[in-house]
């Protein structure tokens, strides 16, 4: 098994010189910090002699104090070993520029275009580099940096100026005071590029194509998000996402709170998976901090994150069955029905049915009530049944299967190269799961089956879905029968959280896939840098290539099976 | 298969799941970990803004109260929360020193205006003092009061006396030495 030391020293000898400080922490963890202009030779040789083809996100930070940016990319690998390289790229403050890794890996495309929008820094050779997330006017205001100055409050529409354009619409701008200028609040100098109109519209190469919008706010899709889509008669030639619609900055006003604060924030992130983004935020600090959770508090995690896993997986498929035909509308209640007993086992601990807020650094916030066992085990029993009904009710059901099997087919290498993690890249054959490949809390000690498909179509998406609810019940009641009794909380954990400057990232298996938590501290009480590196960015990124091809009417039932949600997209 | 599904759904219709409640009259129960409004015991607090601090939202306030403890600082304060902000994430519970503050079951808290849905000490505190309470307490820190005041002014009498002797002596021995001066004079 290749460990974290060993690529040290391989990527050490391969390029003596380019690596400037190094250190392995904790173990399966390299950080690294590169010569700006090696990074694509280390990343290339990574990928091809040490088995890095899991991109896994990039994260920029703005070190002020320095006159610096720091770019960190994520890289880690398909199952081949458990080594996860950071690797740091540094550039001056003014000018930044930093090489494009869009050329190695597909799936770099987004997250260097959302660095670039927020932070400013170009990426060289990078094919598109339009605005993802923020909205034109903010383009130029570079709002991630620290010394943003946040933007005038255009929300009262009295100093809106109306113009009717060349087409017919009516515009509204906003022109900047003499004050906001001489504040800089106001952007300068905007970035040329086209609009995502444009973009689309260049692509409209015959009479016989047309564009056909789906969204931003359309009955068929998890929360706003606009997915238009290029047609030529009945078949999608090309799609085209625009996201950003409910984008709420919660990295940036992660900044400007307190450690303890953000745990809240990022159950914000998706309340359907609010606990393992606690448990992803929380493990990340406690790396920071240097505590462990107490072996009862990693059980009761376990326990809930599972719970909540299972929650979700209901709420997808059945969201999902409402996608692809209104008609089947009686699965999509059952399963809601279901589901309320799970969140009922979930709320006698947490006191809330969503948005938890429940992890602590260095332990949880409430001991399981008496009786919980019982109950839980109750709802189990109830879950297993049902669950293995609608398993047959699925398979049976030949209208089913014919609307399903083949649509979207994602093979491995494809699945592998766009960047999916989760349900979607385990039906494609891929063992993927954090709980094997990264294992935190006790899932060592956890006997449990990763769910996989050979299909990679639709209905293999829900069915992993559906078994890994099984497998699911059967971790929490191993976890019933050997959680011990102890405390809850770590000793030692101080009031006021102020970790020691220096970084860590947690990754841990969502609901939906890989997600990861990257956060800096400065050794103040406010961390300098959070990144949150969420599976749905994957998903959304991977749709058009999967779309490209299919009919009008498999685009629901394919965008449907990834079990989105907006919301962590836009963050 | 469309009568195995058939099946299925008439199962489902008799198995007898509760899935409407009748809400107003019939509220479901609710565990006692719940995270509903919250419960200022005051006695117990201390005024110490721990809550107010650690809130995410800013809807925690630390606002006078003219009911709290007279046989405490007067000036102290107890937090106000306002319902509007609050999304009952239970880190002020988490972070009270004096466990004095907790979340409980109560979560119809509608109003008709913003002002409705602002909780003075008042609304959510509980182990309020009677008057009775209040009026011995009263009656005790006033007494404690006349006692600090009584044993102020005795100090204050014994100083004024200590430093009376003294200036009496100095003067005496002022005036002696005057006398003995007059007396060489004359």
């Amino acid at each position: 098994m290749t460990t974290a030391n060993d690529v040290l020293s391989a990527l050490q000898s391969a390029f003596p010189g380019a690596i400037e400080e190094a250190k392995v922490d904790p173990e399966r963890q390299l950080w690294a910090t590169i010569k700006p202009d090696r990074i694509v030779d280390v990343c290339k040789y990574l990928r091809d002699n040490h088995n890095f083809d899991h991109y896994s996100g990039a994260a920029g930070v703005d070190r002020i104090d320095e006159g610096l940016f720091e770019v960190t990319e994520l890289l880690a690998s398909h199952g081949a070993h458990q080594v996860v390289a950071l690797l740091k790229v540094k550039t001056p403050r003014d000018n930044p520029s930093v090489k494009s890794l869009t050329g190695l890996y597909w799936n770099a495309n987004w997250y260097e275009r959302e660095i670039w929008e927020m932070l400013g820094i170009n990426f060289e050779g990078h094919p598109e580099l339009y605005p993802l997330l923020l909205s034109d006017e903010l383009m130029g205001a570079w709002p991630w940096r620290k010394d943003y100055k946040g933007y005038p409050d255009y929300n009262t529409a009295e100093r809106a100026i109306e113009k009717v354009n060349p087409e017919g619409y009516t515009d509204y701008s906003f022109t900047p005071t003499e004050a906001e200028i001489k504040a800089g609040t106001v952007p300068f100098e905007r970035p040329k590029y086209p609009t995502f109109r444009e973009r689309e519209e260049m692509e409209i190469k015959g009479e016989s194509e047309m564009i056909l919008h789906m969204g931003p706010q359309h009955a068929v899709v998890p929360g706003p998000f606009l997915l238009d889509i290029l047609v030529d008669g009945e078949r999608v030639k090309k799609a085209f996402l625009d996201v950003g619609y409910i984008h709420k900055g919660i990295e940036k006003i992660m900044e400007n709170r307190t450690y303890t604060q953000g745990i809240p924030i990022t159950d914000r992130l998706c309340y359907m998976a609010a606990l393992t983004n606690n448990e992803a935020y929380c493990g990340a600090v406690e790396r920071l901090l240097g505590i462990e959770a107490p072996e009862r508090a990693q059980y009761i995690r376990m326990i809930l994150e599972e719970l909540s896993r299972i929650q979700s997986h209901f709420l997808g498929t059945a969201e999902f069955l409402t996608l692809i035909a209104s008609a089947v509308y009686s699965p999509f209640l059952y399963m809601i029905i279901d589901r309320e007993d799970v969140l009922s086992c979930i709320e006698s601990v947490t006191g809330a049915r969503i948005n938890h807020s429940f992890v602590r650094f260095g332990g949880v916030r409430n001991d399981l009530p008496e009786g919980f066992k019982d109950m839980t085990l109750d709802t189990l029993k109830m879950i297993r049944q049902k669950t293995e009904e609608y398993k047959e009710l699925f398979s049976s059901d030949s209208i089913y299967q014919k609307r399903m099997e083949g649509v979207g087919v994602l093979s491995p290498s494809d699945a592998r190269r766009l960047g999916v993690s989760g349900p979607p890249l385990r039906a494609s054959d891929t063992p993927f799961d954090m709980r094997r490949e990264d294992p935190y809390l006790l899932y060592k000690d956890m006997d449990f089956e990763v769910i996989t498909r050979k299909e990679g179509d639709s209905k293999a998406r829900v069915e992993v879905r559906l078994d890994e609810i099984l497998e699911s019940c059967y971790i929490i009641e191993q976890c019933l029968d050997q959680i011990p009794s102890g405390p809850i909380m770590a000793e030692g954990v101080p009031k006021r959280i102020k970790p020691e400057p220096g970084e860590a990232y947690y990754r841990v298996e969502d609901h939906r896939g890989e997600m990861g938590f990257f956060v800096v501290s400065d050794g103040s009480e406010k961390p300098v840098k959070v990144k949150a590196r969420g599976p749905v960015y994957a998903y959304f990124q991977a749709l058009p290539p999967l779309l490209e091809g299919v009919y009008i009417a498999d685009v629901v039932a394919i965008a449907g099976s990834m079990d989105a949600c907006t919301s962590e997209v836009d963050r | 298969m469309v009568l195995k599904n058939l099946k299925m759904t008439l199962k489902r219709s008799m198995s007898g799941v509760e899935v409407t409640r009748l809400y107003p009259e019939k509220i479901m129960d609710l565990p006692d970990a719940e995270r509903g409004v919250h419960v200022l015991d005051i006695r117990k607090c201390i005024g110490c803004g721990a809550c107010a601090r650690i809130c995410p939202n800013d809807c925690i306030e630390l606002v006078p109260y003219a009911r709290g403890n007279p046989l405490k600082n007067k000036k102290q304060q107890y937090p106000q929360v306002d319902y509007g902000r609050c999304m009952f994430c239970g880190l002020c519970v988490d972070d009270c020193p004096a466990s004095c503050l907790t979340m409980s079951k109560v979560f119809e808290i509608a109003g008709w205006n913003r002002d409705d849905i602002v909780y003075s000490p008042e609304d959510i505190a509980v182990g309020m003092y009677t008057d009775q309470e209040l009026a011995e307490l009263a009656e005790e820190a006033r007494k404690a009061e006349e006692e600090k005041k009584r044993k102020a002014a005795e100090a204050a009498k014994a100083k004024k006396a200590k430093a009376a002797k003294a200036k009496a002596a100095e003067e005496g021995e002022k005036g002696s030495g005057e006398k003995s001066a007059k007396n060489k004079a004359e």
